[in-house]
Order: C-alpha cells, then structure tokens, then sequence
C-alpha cells in the first residue's frame, strides 16, 4: 500500500474504526515505514489530549452555585417590592446628586479664582506695605537713640 | 426520576426535579461545553446558563424529541454563541487546567518528540493547534465531530440534536476528521 493512501487513513486507524483487514494491512505497512509510524504517533498523541479533556468533570460545588445564580435571577418577588416609580424616583435622585455636584464643582472652581485673585491683590499690598516700612525702618534705625 | 417526572417536577418548579435534571445531565453538558471552548471554567458558566434555560423554558418544551436531545441543543447553541462573542479571545483554552489532571504525565508519554526535554511545551503548542484546528472547521463539522469525540453521542443521537438524516451525520463527521487530519499534518510538516 502506497504511503500516500496509508497516510490518508491513519486518523481512523488511532480511532479504531477501520476494517480488520484495512487495519491489519495498515498495522502491516508502519512495521516497515517510519515516515508513516511517525504521523501515526503524532495522531494517537492527538487522541490522547481529546480522551484527557474528556476526564475532566465539573466541580463538586456546581449545583449550589446554579441555585444561588438561578435565585438571584428569577425571583418575581423582588421585583413586586421594586415597583416602576421606585425605579424612576433612583434614577431622578441619581442625576440630581450629578446636577449638584456639577454645580458643586463649578462654584467651587469659581470661589477658587476669586481667593486666588484677592490671594495676588493681598500679596501686592504686602510687598507695598513692606516697602512702606523697609523705609521708615531704615530712617527709625538711623534715628534710634543709643543708650 | 424518568424524563417525564423531570418535565413534570421542572414545570411544576419542583427543586427535587431540577435536581435530578442537573445530576442526570451535568456531565454531559459540561463536557459538549468543553468540546467547544476548551476552558473548563467557562465551559461550567456556560453549562449553569443551559440549566438556567431549561428552568427558564420547560414550558416551551413541547416533548416531541427527548428531553436528553432539548438539552443538548440548548448546550449546543449556548457554547456556539458564547465562541461568537468571545471571537477573539476564546480559541486558546487555558492551558494550566489541562494539565492538572493526575493522569497528564503518563498520557503524555504516548507521543515522543525525539531531542525535545520540555514535553509539557510540546504538549501545550500541540493543545494549541488541536483547537485552532476544530474551530477551524465548518459550523456543522464542528458540531457533528464534537458531540461525536467529547460526548461520545452515537450517530443517530447526533441526527436527532442536529435535526438531520443520520447519513448526513455520518458524512459530516467524515468530512470533520479528514480536514481536522489534513490541517494537524501541515503542522506536523511544517514543525518536523
């Protein structure tokens, strides 16, 4: 048997699901080539992550898990003490809280300049007053009787 | 608890039937997830989410196929649009939790790469290409091979999920395995 048709078969050769005799002539031909025997080792190398994902199992916690998710989700209940206007009442005193702190944030940005501004003039009148005295300083230091 | 008692119980939002459904069912559900996302956490969320739509849906549950076939079409199309949400992201399953299963060392050892120390490597790029693979395939070829190779549904169960003749389940499958052979030897070409 040519390589090129053994080597089209090899995938059901691993999974079993060829004849007898088509698998024995198989079986036969990779005794003796090792290009074939190669791919058929990296196939059965393939089978054998599938049969090791197929062991996997879920977790001992997954029904209390689904019925704490499946309450959360379906309870008619919670929604009758939640009636429309509840709903509605949130999300007017959610934009309200967003309108005032806004509003918050521009007046506070606004006295900000306002402190800023009398903080220069204050400054300004600092430096003129020390100005003012540096020079009665020097004339009263001059002037200073010495005992 | 038969089918019918489960439907019964579920429409009468009986816990002891939900139960049963979930205990019935767990395995087989998770592991269709897993076939198709190849995470295991979220093949368990995704698994919740079909337990959730049979609470949610029983009454529409009209008993004209098995309950076991509504099941599995709810996995079905639960993991089929969590992979085109998470398009992206989501081919790449994680690896870490493959290979904490206790028996990954002794199954590795099955396919050798001569002059390679690092097996686990190897192992994961080959993960890797094994899902590319799958997720490679046609819509119905990914389906068909899944439901086959991770669920070991029979033929004819995989005709009555998939609504088609068992022929054309048998030619799918067929199809899967000659294009999934095809790709995973131009890897191995190109890597050896």
């Amino acid at each position: 048997m040519e390589c090129k048709n053994i080597k089209k078969k090899l995938i059901f050769l691993v999974e079993k699901s060829l004849g007898p005799d088509e698998e024995k002539q198989l079986l036969f031909h990779l005794e003796s080539c090792a290009s074939c025997r190669e791919q058929y080792e990296f196939f059965k190398g393939i089978e054998n992550l599938i049969i090791e994902k197929k062991s996997k199992d879920v977790s001992p916690y997954f029904f209390t898990k689904l019925s704490g998710r499946l309450e959360s989700i379906s309870s008619p209940e919670q929604s009758e003490l939640r009636p429309a206007w509840i709903r509605i009442m949130h999300g007017g005193i959610l934009a309200m809280i967003i309108i005032v702190a806004i509003i918050s944030g521009f007046l506070l940005g606004k006295n900000d300049s306002k402190y800023s501004n009398n903080k220069q003039t204050a400054k300004k009148t600092d430096n003129t007053i020390q100005k003012e005295f540096s020079v009665y300083d020097n004339q009263f230091a001059d002037n200073f009787p010495t005992y | 608890m038969n089918d019918e008692a489960i439907i019964k119980g579920l429409a009468e939002k009986d816990e002891k039937a939900f139960r049963e459904l979930v205990k019935s069912f767990q395995k087989n559900v998770f592991h269709t997830c897993l076939g198709f996302v190849h995470n295991e956490e979220d093949a368990e969320d995704i698994s919740q989410e079909v337990f959730i739509e049979v609470h949610r849906s029983i009454s529409k549950f009209r008993g004209d196929s098995k309950l076991s076939t509504w099941v599995y079409r709810i996995a079905v199309n639960k993991s089929l649009n969590y992979l085109r949400k998470h398009k992206q992201t989501r081919i790449m399953f994680s690896i870490d939790q493959l290979f904490k299963s206790p028996h990954a060392s002794e199954e590795r050892d099955t396919y050798k790469e001569p002059g390679k120390d690092e097996q686990g490597y190897e192992n994961k790029e080959l993960v890797k290409v094994l899902n590319k693979a799958i997720h490679s395939l046609p819509k119905n070829q990914q389906i068909a091979f899944t439901l086959s190779k991770y669920d070991d549904l029979s033929y004819l169960e995989i005709a009555e999920v998939m609504d088609i003749s068992l022929s054309a389940v048998e030619s799918l499958i067929h199809r899967a395995k000659l294009n999934l052979q095809r790709r995973l030897l131009n890897y191995w070409k190109g890597k050896y």
